[in-house]
């Protein structure tokens, strides 16, 4: 699977983020370090499948997020665009 | 002399048994023991056979000569016999006649027991047919014929496409169905009330005709309304003959989401989180739900029906293992006023999920550990 520089470069300022501290304005919308970091390491996997062309992880990440209570806010669309351009490469 | 038949087993066994007891057969009266406990001082002769002596009496109106078996032994009949006979035939009768009173009267009062409490729960079932749960009992306000029009309007716009929308008999056809269904649900209940709501419900929809934009709308305008919400607080106790679910296409659910507020760029990822078909369901205000988390106070689209038994089992069925949450907590989600939900099965997991179009429409309870 050939995948386009802009996902690439989307995945890795995803995981600069999540890498991050968590700002209030993350807070106000349900993030905290813990999810920050459980959502880090999904994203590092799907980058390490991306670069060893292995299949990916499931993509339903907004139900994932959703019971973290985590459904708006910046980085919450960041991340559904993410995954709905990786589900468009699949 | 048959039993009555009360229709319940152990009553009609008890009578039965009496009458059994104390049975005539032609001229002949065989004497068994009373199960009844307690019936007065009785007079007895003292030289009469008591219970415990193996007496058959074997009498013969036409025949004086009248011979006993008694104790093994071939007896006459003598004057105190006939006495003795008459004696035990008279309580036999009085007693008998007492004890299937007794009972009958205790069938009677366990039959119409019976009979009242079918009838509540009938009325019950009628008044709060599942998938509604009852309403709670008090607080929450009520919704008004407003937004009994607005879920008529909903289900309209999920189950008709576009296309049909614009044709006249299209239109027609989905208003006569839902009319239909009210009249055919009204007809089967037994409740007169949930029968005359069932009616009002029916001049509700009745009303109803497309609008400039698609959508159903109150033909009869301001006064139709005003008269209708005279009775929108009693249309809210019963089902109302409300078509409650029907299939919907992934491209209409997520208008239909689109529709609710959830941003467009969003919807598509959520109707993608189903596997299967999506069943679009009308809930009503009271009805329970489930949300498991990590975060106890945390709110969430998704919700479930589903109770299970421990962390692992509910991250593996509702799928939730590659984001890292163990699902530790479960709150209790409590829907607070009318709305549709999206319902199917959960997509790689093993459950079925509940999307909630706003969270503004439920009360989420405070996680607890569980089980």
């Amino acid at each position: 699977m050939k995948i386009s520089k802009e996902i690439l470069d989307l995945i890795e300022t995803l995981i600069a983020e999540l890498s991050a501290p968590v700002l209030p304005v993350e807070v106000e919308n349900g993030w905290d370090q813990e999810s920050k970091q459980a959502i880090k390491k999904y994203f590092c996997e799907i980058r390490e499948s991306l670069y060893n062309d292995s299949p990916l992880p499931s993509l339903d990440i907004i139900r994932g997020l959703d019971h973290w209570g985590i459904s708006s806010g910046d980085l919450f669309k960041k991340i559904i665009f993410a995954t709905r351009k990786l589900k468009e490469h699949k | 002399m048959p039993s009555s038949g009360s229709g319940s087993p152990q009553v009609d066994a008890r009578a039965e048994f009496l009458e059994n007891s104390y049975a005539h057969n032609g001229t002949s009266i065989t004497r068994t023991d009373s199960p009844v406990m307690d019936y007065g001082p009785q007079i007895i002769d003292p030289g009469m056979p008591d219970a415990t002596d193996e007496v058959d009496y074997i009498f013969d109106d036409d025949n004086p000569d009248r011979q006993r078996v008694h104790n093994g032994n071939l007896e006459e009949i003598t004057p105190a016999d006939r006495a003795q006979e008459a004696f035990f035939r008279k309580q036999s009768e009085t007693v008998r006649a007492k004890d299937v009173a007794e009972a009958q009267a205790q069938a009677r009062e366990q039959r119409l027991a019976r009979d009242a409490q079918a009838i509540s729960d009938q009325n019950q079932r009628e008044l709060h047919r599942t998938p509604f749960a009852p309403l709670p009992s008090s607080g929450s306000a009520l919704p008004t014929t407003e937004a009994i029009t607005n879920d008529y309007q909903g289900m309209f716009s999920l189950t008709m496409t576009e296309q049909e929308r614009s044709r006249p008999d299209a239109v027609a056809a989905w208003k006569n169905g839902t009319l239909s269904s009210i009249v055919e649900s009204g007809a089967q209940s037994r409740n007169p009330v949930t029968r005359g709501l069932h009616a009002l419900t029916y001049g509700v929809v009745d009303t109803l005709a497309p609008g400039s934009a698609g959508e159903l709308v109150l033909a009869g305008g301001g006064a139709v309304a005003g008269v209708l919400g005279k009775v929108g607080r009693i249309l809210d106790s019963s089902s109302g003959g409300l078509r409650t679910s029907a299939t919907v296409s992934g491209e209409r659910a997520e208008a239909f989401l689109v529709k609710n507020g959830i941003d467009p760029a969003n919807a598509k990822s959520y109707v993608e989180s189903f596997e299967g078909s999506i069943t679009a369901r009308l809930v009503r205000p009271g009805e329970d739900f489930l949300r498991y988390t990590d975060r106890p106070n945390s709110s969430g689209y998704f919700l479930t029906k589903t109770h299970f038994p421990d962390a692992t089992t509910a991250v593996d069925a509702l799928h939730l293992k590659d984001w890292g949450n163990k699902a530790t907590f479960k709150q209790v989600v409590t829907s607070n006023w009318r709305t549709i939900v999206l319902e199917g099965n959960v997509a790689n997991g093993a459950a079925k999920q509940t999307l909630v179009p706003s969270k503004n429409n439920f009360n989420y309870g405070l996680g607890q550990t569980y089980p």
